[in-house]
């Protein structure tokens, strides 16, 4: 079970988990970590979380519920086009590392899936099923971050293997973009709801597993995307960027997710941890840019962030008739959209 | 017997009241204020308020009109006053 402890806040932990990502070591060494960090989904007792799932309020259940559907989906899509991005791998090591992350990816696909079995929120339905049942119900930008943007790009490297620039692409999707920002912002989700709910630690321990994992997995693009912008590669991962942060924002916003409005005392705290999560995931992104060598696009990216978190901010208001509360904590919106237009965009 | 739809709002919102409560309570009255009283905090009032939505057909509210809601009887007086079809969206238990 890795380095964890106990007693720890899972918050905490998870900081801990995720403090290797950054780490710039080679698949070689990713892959001896995955091999002393393994895990099963067999040895979590799901079915234990049950009873506590059972007494969750509505509220808290609606939030869990998105977090892990959208996670469920997620994961089968990561595990569908992973696939062209290891075959194409420029060196065997890469490869080796690319499929202990497959293996990773089906565990993880296999954790949601029997978790949502476990506390019972869906019967005997196998994988294909369930993940067809939900993809109706998943927000536009989801799907089209995973079932389009996501199979595009690496359906790309299929096609062309040895185009080094489009490799670099479908890393950056992948490693970057859905590893990095939304898995990494989503497992701090399910862990700070359950913390706040004082609930599921069964959850919280595999979502520390997850994240776990993930932390192997940014390693590895960081690292792949430093050499290749050392290549000469940046406009590839720069474009790959700036094309989907808008998606990015929107998957965050969740502007589909109506908040109630009956309390608006109660939620100021909720709003502001949400609206805290999505300035980590954006320092997460600038952080791993400034990594792999792309400081000079830092400030672009930001101005497009804050545009997208206003877009999905304006869609909820539009969608449900009320502003979105996190609206009034977001003053640099405001500023950022004074600066816009953003040069050499294409959003 | 026939049930008016304030009764029937009534009824619903108190017993959803009773059962959310952080407290042990068996009942609540109009003049109970629902933190101090009531025992909710942050996370129930936010769970009784989706409760609340999720149960009646609400219009949006303004902050400020839902910074006054601090009774049972200000909740009741709010769904009431809100519509007809939060009347009609009242489900019984």
């Amino acid at each position: 079970m890795g380095e964890e402890s106990k007693d720890r806040d899972p918050v905490e932990e998870l900081a801990v988990e995720l403090a290797g990502a950054d780490s710039l070591v080679g698949p070689v060494e990713l892959f001896d970590r995955w091999e002393r960090q393994s895990w099963t989904t067999r040895e979590l007792q799901m079915e234990d979380d049950r009873a506590d799932w059972e007494q969750l309020g509505p509220f808290t259940l609606r939030e869990l519920r998105l977090r892990l559907y959208q996670f469920f989906l997620g994961e089968a899509a990561v595990t569908r086009t992973l696939p062209a991005l290891t075959l194409a791998a420029p060196t065997s090591a890469a490869q080796c590392f690319l499929a202990t992350q497959a293996a990773d990816e089906a565990r993880h696909t296999i954790f949601f899936w029997r978790y949502l079995r476990a506390v019972g929120e869906t019967d005997g339905t196998d994988v294909d099923t369930l993940a067809e049942q939900w993809s109706i119900d998943a927000s536009t930008s989801h799907s089209q971050f995973f079932d389009s943007e996501l199979v595009q790009a690496t359906e790309a490297v299929r096609v062309n293997p040895s185009d080094r620039g489009t490799w670099m692409a479908g890393i950056t999707i992948y490693h970057l973009l859905t590893e990095a920002v939304l898995a990494i912002a989503g497992q701090r989700g399910i862990v700070r709801t359950a913390r706040r709910a004082k609930r599921l630690p069964v959850l919280t321990r595999g979502a520390l597993n997850v994240a776990r994992d993930e932390s192997r997995h940014i390693a590895f693009g960081v690292r792949a995307l430093r050499e290749g912008v050392h290549e000469g590669h940046g406009d590839a991962v720069a474009g790959m960027v700036c094309e989907q942060i808008l998606l990015l924002t929107s998957i965050l916003v969740s502007p589909e997710q109506r908040l109630p409005q009956l309390v608006p005392g109660a939620l100021g705290p909720f709003v502001q941890e949400i609206s805290a999560s999505w300035d980590a995931a954006y320092e997460a992104l600038a952080k791993r840019l400034r990594l792999i060598g792309l400081d000079d696009v830092v400030g672009d990216v930001d101005r497009r962030w804050q545009r997208g978190i206003r877009d999905a901010l304006e869609d909820y208001q539009v969608r449900h008739g009320v502003a979105h509360p996190a609206t009034m904590l977001r003053p640099a919106v405001a500023v950022a959209e004074a600066s816009l237009p953003i040069a050499g965009g294409s959003a | 017997m026939t049930v008016s739809p304030e009764a029937r709002i009534r009824d619903t919102l108190r017993s959803l009241l009773v059962q959310m409560s952080p407290k042990d309570i068996q009942s609540v009255s109009a003049d109970d204020r629902l933190v101090e009283d009531l025992g909710y905090d942050s996370l129930t009032l936010i769970e009784l308020a989706v409760a609340i939505e999720d149960r009646f057909d609400l219009p949006a509210i303004s902050e400020e009109e839902a910074m006054r809601i601090r009774t049972v009887g200000d909740l009741e007086q709010f769904i009431a006053n809100s519509s007809g079809s939060a009347v009609t969206g009242a489900h019984s238990e």
